[in-house]
C-alpha cells in the first residue's frame, strides 16, 4: 500500500520533472549554446580571478554593503508543502498522513535552503576570505547562521501569513522586513567578532527552527492557502515564461476581497474610453500585483547599480539600453493583460488595442526610467545634467515605448 | 426576421477537424433558441463556431447586419483577478462605446437586480461561483446586445438569480434580442424557449419548437426531458 512518504517523493519528483520541462522550452540549444555557455565560462573565469584579487573594486566595497545582499537572500524563500487540490477527496480524512507530507515539506525546503546558502558562499567565498578576511570557522559560522536564520524567517513568515489576512499583513511584513535588516546587519557584524555567541546564536536558531516546524504542523484550517501557495510555487517560472508568449497561467481563487490600491475602482484617466480603460485595466493589474510591482522595483535596482558601476561613457550607452529593458517588460504585464478571457468577450474597434499598449507602457515604464535618468544624469553632469535628463528621458521613454507597442 | 442564420459544413479544432457537422439553424428577432444535448454532444463548440474562435470551421454565418451587436455569456467565468467589478463593468461598457449615463443607469439597475450593489468595489475573483455567474449576466445584459450567445447559465445561481436572469431575458426578447441558449436544465428550457435545436455526437438530430419535437419522436403531451431521452435512445 502506498505510505505518505511515498506520495511525497512522488511529488517531488514531479515537481522537478515538471520545472525542467519549463526550463526546457525556454532554453533551447540556440539559447543554451549562444547564451548560457558563454554567460557561465565568463561567470568562471571572474570567478577565477577574484580569488586572484585580479579587480580593484572589491577592495572599495565595505563588508557591511554586502549583509544586505546576504539579508536578501536570507530573506527570500518559503517554507513549501506539497499538498495539491486533489488531496481533499481522501487525505483531509487522513490528519497524519497530511502532517506527515508537511513535515517532509519543511525538511524538504531547508535542505535546499542549506544548499543554496553553501551555493551562495560559494559564490562569495573570494570576497569573504580574501577582502574581509574571514576564518575558516568564522566562514562556516556565518554560513551557519545565515542558513538557519533564512529556515526560522521562512517559517516564521508563513505562520504571519497564515494567520493574517490583507492590509494588515502586508503592512506587518513591510516592517518585520526594514526591522529584521537592522537586526541581522547589526547582528551579524557583531557576531563575527564573538565566534562563540555566533555558534550560541546557531544553537537558538536551531532550537526555534524546532518550535517553529511544531506550530506549523499544528496549524489547523490551512489547507487552501496551502494549496494556493504551492500552485503559485510550481507555476512561478512557467507564468512568467508563458506570460511572454501572451499566455496567462488561471490561478487559484483569491483569498483577498478588495484591491489594497485604488480600493473604489478609482479612475486614472478622466475620459473613459475604450483605450484609456484598456491602458487602466494593464497600469491597475501592475500596480495591484506585489509579485508584478517586486519584479519591477528589481530591474529598476539592478539598472540603477549598473549605472553606478559603470564607466563615464559606458553610462551613456546604457542608458537608452534600459529604456529599452524597462519598455521590454511594460510590454510583458500588457501582453499578460489582454490575453485575457475576459478582454477576448468583447468586440474591440481597430487601433484601440494597439494606442492603450502604447499608453500604457509608456506610463509603466516612465517612473522607474525617470529614476535611472536622474542617476545617470547627477552622475556625470551633476544637477545641470540630473535637470536635463529628466525631460530627454521622458522624451527617449516615449519613442522607446512607441516602438515596442507596434511588435506586441 | 432572422437576426441569425447558422449553417455550418463542419467545425472543429486541429485535433478533430469534424467535431460538429451540417448544423443549420436561425434565430428570428425575439426569440430564444434552447440548444441542448448530451455531454460532449458539441454545443459548447458550436457556440465557440459562431463565435468564430475555432480554428477549423466550413460553413456560414449570418448576423442580420455587420452592426449586429452579440453579448456572449460563457459557462466558466473570466475575470482579472486585480480588477473590482465596477472595473470589469466599465471596461465592458469602453468596449461598446456606451455613453457614460446610460452605462451608469444600466450598471446600477443590474448590480441591483442581482444585488450585488454592496460588493461593487470588491474582487470577483473571491466570489462564489454564482456570484461570479451573476458578474457574467450583468456584463452581458449591460450592452443591450441584438444576439445573446448564453452558455449553462444557472450553474451556481441561486432561485432568485434565476428568476431574475429568466425575466431580464424575457425583457430582452420583448425589445426584439434573440438569444441562444445552451443548456441541460430542461425543465426550465421547456417552459422559457421558443424552439429548440438537439444536438447528439456533433450532428443536429432535431429542431423545432416543443410541439413538433413531441411529433418527431411520436409522444403527444411529453415533457421535453421525455422527448429528449426518447431521441437519443432511438439514435443508439
Amino acid at each position: 500500500m502506498i505510505s505518505a512518504t511515498q506520495i511525497f517523493f512522488r511529488r517531488v519528483k514531479s515537481e522537478w520533472k515538471f520545472q525542467y520541462n519549463v526550463w526546457k522550452t525556454a532554453i533551447d540549444w540556440t539559447v543554451g549554446l549562444y547564451i548560457l555557455i558563454p554567460a557561465v565560462l565568463i561567470g568562471l573565469d571572474s570567478y577565477v580571478l577574484l580569488w586572484k584579487n585580479q579587480y580593484g573594486w572589491p577592495e572599495a566595497l565595505p563588508f557591511y554593503w554586502l549583509l544586505p545582499v546576504i539579508y536578501l537572500f536570507a530573506w527570500s524563500g518559503d517554507i513549501r508543502t506539497f499538498l495539491e487540490k486533489g488531496d481533499q477527496l481522501f487525505l483531509l480524512q487522513r490528519k497524519r498522513w497530511l502532517r506527515r507530507i508537511i513535515a517532509l515539506g519543511a525538511g524538504y525546503t531547508a535542505m535546499l535552503d542549506l544548499l543554496l546558502s553553501f551555493l551562495v558562499f560559494s559564490l562569495l567565498a573570494p570576497l569573504l576570505f580574501i577582502n574581509y578576511k574571514l576564518s575558516a570557522v568564522r566562514f562556516a559560522l556565518l554560513l551557519g547562521f545565515v542558513f538557519l536564520f533564512k529556515t526560522n524567517t521562512g517559517m516564521a513568515r508563513q505562520l504571519f501569513e497564515l494567520r493574517f489576512q490583507g492590509w494588515k499583513k502586508v503592512i506587518a511584513m513591510k516592517i518585520a522586513f526594514v526591522l529584521m535588516s537592522f537586526i541581522f546587519v547589526k547582528g551579524v557584524i557583531f557576531l563575527l567578532g564573538q565566534p562563540r555567541l555566533l555558534l550560541s546564536a546557531c544553537a537558538v536558531f536551531l532550537i526555534a527552527l524546532g518550535f517553529l516546524t511544531k506550530m506549523r504542523l499544528e496549524v489547523r484550517g490551512s489547507f487552501f492557502d496551502d494549496v494556493a501557495r504551492e500552485q503559485r510555487h510550481r507555476f512561478r517560472y512557467a507564468s512568467l515564461l508563458l506570460s511572454m508568449s501572451g499566455i496567462s497561467v488561471k490561478r487559484t481563487k483569491s483569498q483577498k476581497r478588495r484591491p489594497l490600491l485604488l480600493r473604489s475602482s478609482n479612475h486614472l484617466f478622466r475620459k473613459r474610453n475604450a483605450v484609456n480603460l484598456l491602458a487602466e485595466l494593464c497600469i491597475k493589474s501592475v500596480l495591484r500585483n506585489n509579485r508584478s510591482l517586486l519584479f519591477y522595483a528589481q530591474m529598476v535596482a539592478v539598472s540603477v547599480l549598473l549605472v553606478l558601476s559603470c564607466p563615464f561613457w559606458w553610462k551613456w550607452i546604457i542608458w537608452p539600453g534600459v529604456a529599452f529593458l524597462l519598455a521590454s517588460l511594460a510590454g510583458l504585464y500588457w501582453k499578460e493583460a489582454v490575453s485575457s478571457g475576459f478582454v477576448q468577450l468583447f468586440q474591440w474597434k481597430p487601433g484601440d488595442k494597439s494606442a492603450a499598449a502604447g499608453k500604457s507602457m509608456f506610463l509603466l515604464m516612465l517612473p522607474g526610467f525617470l529614476l535611472i535618468s536622474f542617476v545617470t544624469g547627477f552622475q556625470t553632469f551633476s544637477w545641470m545634467g540630473a535637470c536635463l535628463t529628466l525631460p530627454a528621458g521622458i522624451v527617449l521613454g516615449y519613442w522607446i515605448t512607441k516602438l515596442i507597442s507596434i511588435f506586441v | 426576421m432572422d437576426i441569425l442564420r447558422v449553417q455550418i459544413k463542419r467545425a472543429g479544432y486541429a485535433s478533430n477537424k469534424k467535431a460538429v457537422e451540417n448544423i443549420n439553424f436561425s434565430l428570428k428577432k425575439g426569440e430564444l433558441v434552447g440548444l441542448i444535448g448530451p455531454n460532449g454532444a458539441g454545443k459548447s463548440t458550436t457556440i465557440k463556431a459562431i463565435l468564430g474562435l475555432l480554428p477549423e470551421m466550413d460553413g456560414e454565418l449570418e448576423p442580420a447586419s455587420q452592426n449586429t451587436r452579440y453579448a456572449y455569456m460563457p459557462e466558466n467565468p473570466v475575470f482579472y483577478d486585480e480588477m473590482t467589478l465596477w472595473e470589469h463593468l466599465e471596461l465592458a461598457a469602453a468596449a461598446y462605446g456606451m455613453e457614460r449615463s446610460e452605462f451608469l443607469d444600466e450598471s446600477g439597475k443590474l448590480l441591483e437586480i442581482f444585488r450585488l450593489q454592496k460588493e461593487r468595489h470588491y474582487l470577483p475573483g473571491s466570489f462564489s461561483k454564482g456570484m461570479q455567474q451573476k458578474v457574467m449576466l450583468i456584463i452581458g445584459f449591460l450592452i443591450k446586445a441584438d444576439l445573446y450567445i448564453v452558455d449553462e447559465p444557472f450553474i451556481g445561481l441561486d432561485p432568485r438569480a434565476t428568476r431574475d436572469f429568466l425575466s431580464l431575458l424575457k425583457e430582452e426578447g420583448k425589445r426584439g434580442a434573440g438569444v441562444l441558449m445552451s443548456t441541460h436544465v430542461l425543465d426550465t428550457a421547456e417552459k422559457i424557449c421558443d424552439s429548440f435545436v438537439l444536438l447528439a455526437d456533433g450532428k443536429l438530430v432535431a429542431q423545432g419548437n416543443l410541439a413538433q419535437i413531441r411529433e418527431i419522436c411520436r409522444m403527444p403531451g411529453a415533457s421535453l426531458f421525455d422527448c429528449f431521452n426518447k431521441i437519443l435512445e432511438n439514435l443508439e
